[in-house]
């Protein structure tokens, strides 16, 4: 499997002062532009009605100013007389005003996983965490071209590593796609440095970190959950220990509609090693000696299976949506495969 | 399946050694994985066991284990038992020791049956069972083991072999024929021996310890009888003190049963060619196992005496003759021919039982009766004067000599010995006889026109000191020095040496042969004039007394191989006008070892562990063989080792 060296965020030392100009940052996000052009009329699933703070494309489950019909109700003094459905006064002789539903912007969050773990692409073109910042990348692109409101954080094990601001509107997009680039490309400009640095401190670093990899501590910190109610998207392997559950339940406390999109690179779904192999997790650094047979594979898939069937049933449990990506699928296949499940991206 | 070699079973320690390679085996390549998460409940298992437990299901290791396995075992030489085929070859061991001859079956008092006749029976009707192509070797026992028939297929050549064994009546080497048949299997597949015997085996122990790499059977004839036997240990004949011109009789006799019987002796007297008459009876009770003594006097003189025991039908009925031969009477006769006189010499003749008979060099020779009575002369110094006589020259020829050198100072030939080093040979003359701090003033030097009818038993000094020897049939005697020049007749040594040295020149002149086992060689002194000499049955113990009165010629020798069948013979010695020289009787007996009880029969062939034994050779007519599974493992070594390479290429390393 392999792994690109020092992708993780903690090279990212260098953010802002980006050497790379947006139109680099966006060949490398895209090279193939036209992924935007179908990604552009599609709209993030928000489920039911949003509030927002200011006026969108979504139906708040306010009654509003939209242009949407929502209901009748008998007239009292100090209405908007527009609103008055003459039709209906006509017919009747009493007067109704006809209510129509507010429609608001939606807040939508893109959760990407960059611990370590992520960095490996296991037999597929790119690692996990670029194919999880290029879809990531386009889901906020339909966003903000749905004029919804949209916010990045990359976190890891550690807590949350980096973010973006809420982005309003299309143009800010250049903005957006640049802050992937430029962990898309994974620092590569610090990526000697990163090394130079030793082994010594990352193992140090390593060991600081809790032997047990918990999803829920990034999340804990102040500040890391929208303060709005909206849709998050969270692009992770799912490689940790615990807080998968809690977390959910944190995101749904916080007004949040979860899609969880799991990415697994094709190794890790289907290994196909062969030998006596010492195992060694990129995040622990411990190893473990393991005499690999068709046997054992089999039942690492039949592993790698139930995993996700449980982390399928707690997302449902949760009224969270879950799907799972295999890295080493074209983006196009990716989307479309999104589009097909319900509720995480409406046509 | 049997293992030839089962102490290689200790290989097996090598498989521990190869799974602890397993276990320590620390090379496992590195890999790195995102997370252990999806790792980690799978290898829980594998983890929490024991180093061993890791070992499971790894088909390298069990496939190396199972080859490793498989090479020990190998190793071990594996066996399977199969019916011999009846095609391969065959080897038929016939005992005919001694104690074959005992007697199997009684149908009436006059027709005895040998175990050896039944054993012969036995192999006749076991070749008639055999497929016609099957080689059968014949080998008889005997002192070296003989090959009668070699390799044959034609069952009449096999049969009239068969018909032609007679029993065998020295010391049977039984080891050497096993060896023989054994080896005679060697380089050949299959192959089995066939032993017909008693199971009385003599060097039965030896045998037992025989290492035999081929399968064995081994067909017990005759059912053992109750033992009620009885023999004849000792016979002697010695003249009677009482009673002058007769004889008394000893006989020992031995009850082999176990029930106390009445044992009646008949000696009967025999004199060359008259038949034989009744001396004397005696009857005596032995309890079982125990032995008992006739004595009987008054016998009166004949040539020789025959004991015969009865009941003469016993289990074996060959030890139940005896012969005996009158001893010699007198002393034997020297004729002293010294040209001064020896009074120590004279002293230990008489001493010794010679009477020596003085006679002067000068004088004239006794010749006629007086010549006739002399045994032998001892010329004591003058033999370079007498040679030359022409009186003397046909007695010295006719009479064994001993010489007495009297060494001249002025004579060349003559030396002092340089030193007082003794050195002795191993001989009859010089037993007991040292010659220490003897001292030899002067000795004679060998020269060529001596001759080389002795040997030098004696050396003094360097010097040849003593010879002794035989010329033509007749011992001689020299001495290299002079009595009187030696301090020897002061040594109490001398009458030991005078006396051995008249039994070396009386040897041979005994009136009979005595008493020897069958086919023992003798060492005979025979008559000078002798041309031809043969052997004259007189009366053979052979159960069925067929050949009586034949004769068997005699190879002359050095050694005279005696008789191979029991019974009285006569040697007689033919000159070359066919005048008959001397007649002297030897009586002939089975070897006494064989007809003692023989320790129990356990032959074990290599390959089998266990004999089997057949009670007539009807049930197991094909003994079993190993075969060798040697191939097999090969086979399957070879094929794991393929599996093996098969799953490494595969990468199916667990």
């Amino acid at each position: 499997m392999s792994r690109e060296e020092g992708a993780g965020l903690h090279a990212n030392s260098v953010k802002g002062i980006s050497s790379m100009t947006a139109e680099e940052a966006f060949r490398l996000l895209f090279p193939d532009s036209g992924i935007l052009a179908e990604v552009e009329w599609l709209r993030l699933a928000g489920g039911h009605r949003l509030r927002g703070t200011m006026a969108g494309k979504r139906r708040s489950s306010m009654l509003g100013g939209s242009q949407e019909f929502a209901d009748y109700r008998p007239y009292a003094p100090g209405d908007d007389i527009r609103r008055l459905d003459w039709n209906v006064y006509g017919r009747t002789g009493r007067a109704y005003i006809r209510q129509y539903w507010d429609e608001q912007e939606l807040h939508a969050t893109m959760y990407v996983d960059g611990s370590l773990s992520m960095t490996f692409s296991g037999g597929a073109a790119s690692t996990k965490l670029q194919v999880a910042l290029r879809l990531a990348s386009l889901i906020s692109y339909a966003a903000l071209a749905g004029e919804d409101r949209v916010e990045v954080r990359l976190f890891d094990q550690t807590g949350m590593a980096d973010s973006l601001p809420p982005l309003h509107g299309r143009p800010s997009f250049m903005k957006l796609y640049r802050f992937m680039a430029e962990y898309y490309s994974g620092g590569v400009h610090s990526r000697r440095e990163s090394r130079e640095n030793g082994n010594a401190s990352h193992s140090a670093t390593r060991t600081t970190q809790s032997a047990v990899s918990d999803l829920s501590m990034p999340f804990r910190e102040p500040g890391a959950l929208p303060r709005r109610p909206g849709v998050s998207w969270l692009f992770t392997d799912a490689m940790f220990e615990k807080g998968i559950e809690e977390t959910l339940l944190t995101l749904a406390a916080a007004g949040q509609r979860v899609v969880w999109v799991q990415l697994l690179s094709p190794e890790e779904v289907h290994p196909s090693w062969v030998g006596e192999l010492n195992l060694i997790d990129s995040e622990l650094a411990t190893g473990k000696e393991v005499a690999v047979s068709e046997r054992l594979l089999k039942q690492y898939r039949n592993e790698v299976a139930a995993y996700k069937d449980k982390l399928r049933n707690l997302c449902s449990e949760r009224g969270a949506a879950y799907s799972f990506v295999d890295t080493s699928m074209p983006m196009q296949q990716i989307i479309r495969e999104l589009v097909a499940q319900q509720g995480v991206l409406v046509r | 399946m049997q293992f030839l070699s089962a102490a290689s079973a200790w290989f097996f320690t090598s498989l521990l050694v190869i799974a602890l390679m397993y276990i320590l085996r620390k090379t496992y390549r590195d890999t790195e994985v995102a997370s252990h998460l999806l790792w980690r409940r799978l290898l829980q298992e594998q983890e929490a066991n024991r180093p061993w437990q890791r070992l499971r299901s790894r088909w390298l290791l069990l496939l190396q284990l199972l080859a490793a396995s498989l090479l020990v075992l190998a190793l071990m030489e594996p066996v399977i038992l199969r019916p011999s085929s009846p095609s391969e070859r065959a080897v038929i061991i016939i005992d005919r020791s001694a104690s074959m001859t005992a007697v199997a079956e009684i149908e009436a008092a006059s027709q005895l049956t040998t175990k050896f006749e039944l054993a012969v029976d036995e192999a006749k009707n076991w070749i008639d069972r055999q497929p016609d192509n099957r080689l059968i070797t014949v080998i008889a026992t005997g002192a070296v083991p003989v090959e009668i028939v070699s390799s044959e297929r034609n069952r009449q050549v096999l049969r009239d072999a068969l018909d032609e064994l007679t029993p065998y009546f020295g010391l049977t080497d039984h080891v050497a024929a096993l060896s023989l048949a054994d080896s005679l299997h060697q380089g050949k597949d299959g192959g089995a021996t066939v032993v017909f015997t008693d199971g009385q085996w003599r060097d039965a122990e030896e045998a037992n310890g025989l290492q035999l790499y081929h399968p064995l059977q081994i067909v017990t004839v005759g059912s053992n009888l109750p033992n009620w036997n009885g023999s004849i240990l000792h016979f002697g004949i010695r003249p009677d003190i009482n009673e002058p011109g007769s004889y008394h009789a000893a006989v020992t006799i031995r009850n082999d049963g176990e029930l106390e019987r009445e044992f009646t002796i008949e000696i009967y007297s025999g004199y060359a060619d008259r038949p034989l008459e009744r001396a004397a009876v005696r009857s005596i009770d032995i309890a079982p196992g125990e032995w008992g003594s006739i004595e009987l006097s008054g016998l009166p003189p004949a040539a020789y005496y025959k004991a015969q025991l009865l009941p003469a039908i016993d289990r074996i009925p060959m030890d139940n003759v005896a012969y005996g031969f009158p001893v010699v009477q007198g002393g034997s006769h020297a004729l002293v021919v010294s040209t001064e006189g020896n009074l120590f010499l004279e002293k230990a003749l008489l001493l010794s039982g010679v009477i020596p008979v003085k006679i002067n060099v000068d004088s004239t020779p006794p010749s006629g009766e007086l010549a006739e009575g002399i045994d032998w002369i001892v010329i004591d110094g003058a033999y370079e004067r007498l040679k030359d006589d022409e009186r003397w020259s046909k007695l010295l020829a006719d009479k064994p000599l001993w010489l007495i050198d009297h060494p001249d100072e002025k004579d060349k030939r003559s030396a002092v010995p340089n030193n007082a080093i003794v050195q002795t040979q191993e001989h009859p003359l010089l037993s007991f006889i040292t010659f220490s701090d003897t001292h030899i003033g002067r000795m004679n030097r060998l020269s060529p026109e001596d001759g080389d009818w002795g040997d030098t038993v004696l050396t003094y000094g360097d010097v040849p000191a003593i010879l002794a020897g035989q010329m033509e049939g007749k011992p001689r005697l020299r001495y290299t020095f002079k009595l009187q020049d030696t301090d020897l007749p002061l040594r109490p040594e001398f009458p030991v040496l005078v006396f051995q040295s008249s039994q070396w020149m009386n040897g041979g002149m005994q009136g009979d042969l005595g008493s020897v086992s069958a086919g023992e060689m003798l060492s005979l002194s025979l008559h000078a004039e002798i041309d031809r000499a043969e052997w004259e049955g007189v009366e053979w113990s052979d159960v069925r007394k067929e050949r009586k009165g034949q004769l068997l010629p005699v190879d002359i020798g050095s050694m005279i191989e005696a008789p191979g069948i029991p019974g009285l013979y006569r040697l007689l010695e033919w000159s070359e006008q066919g005048d008959l020289l001397a007649s002297r009787y030897l009586s002939v007996s089975a070897h006494p070892d064989e007809l003692q009880p023989a320790p129990e029969l356990q032959l074990s062939s290599l390959s089998l562990g266990e004999v089997q034994k057949g009670e007539s050779g009807i049930d197991h007519d094909s003994p079993l063989v190993p075969q060798s599974l040697l191939p097999w493992a090969i086979v399957l070594i070879l094929m794991l080792l393929l599996t093996e390479w098969e799953v490494y290429r595969r990468g199916h390393s667990s």
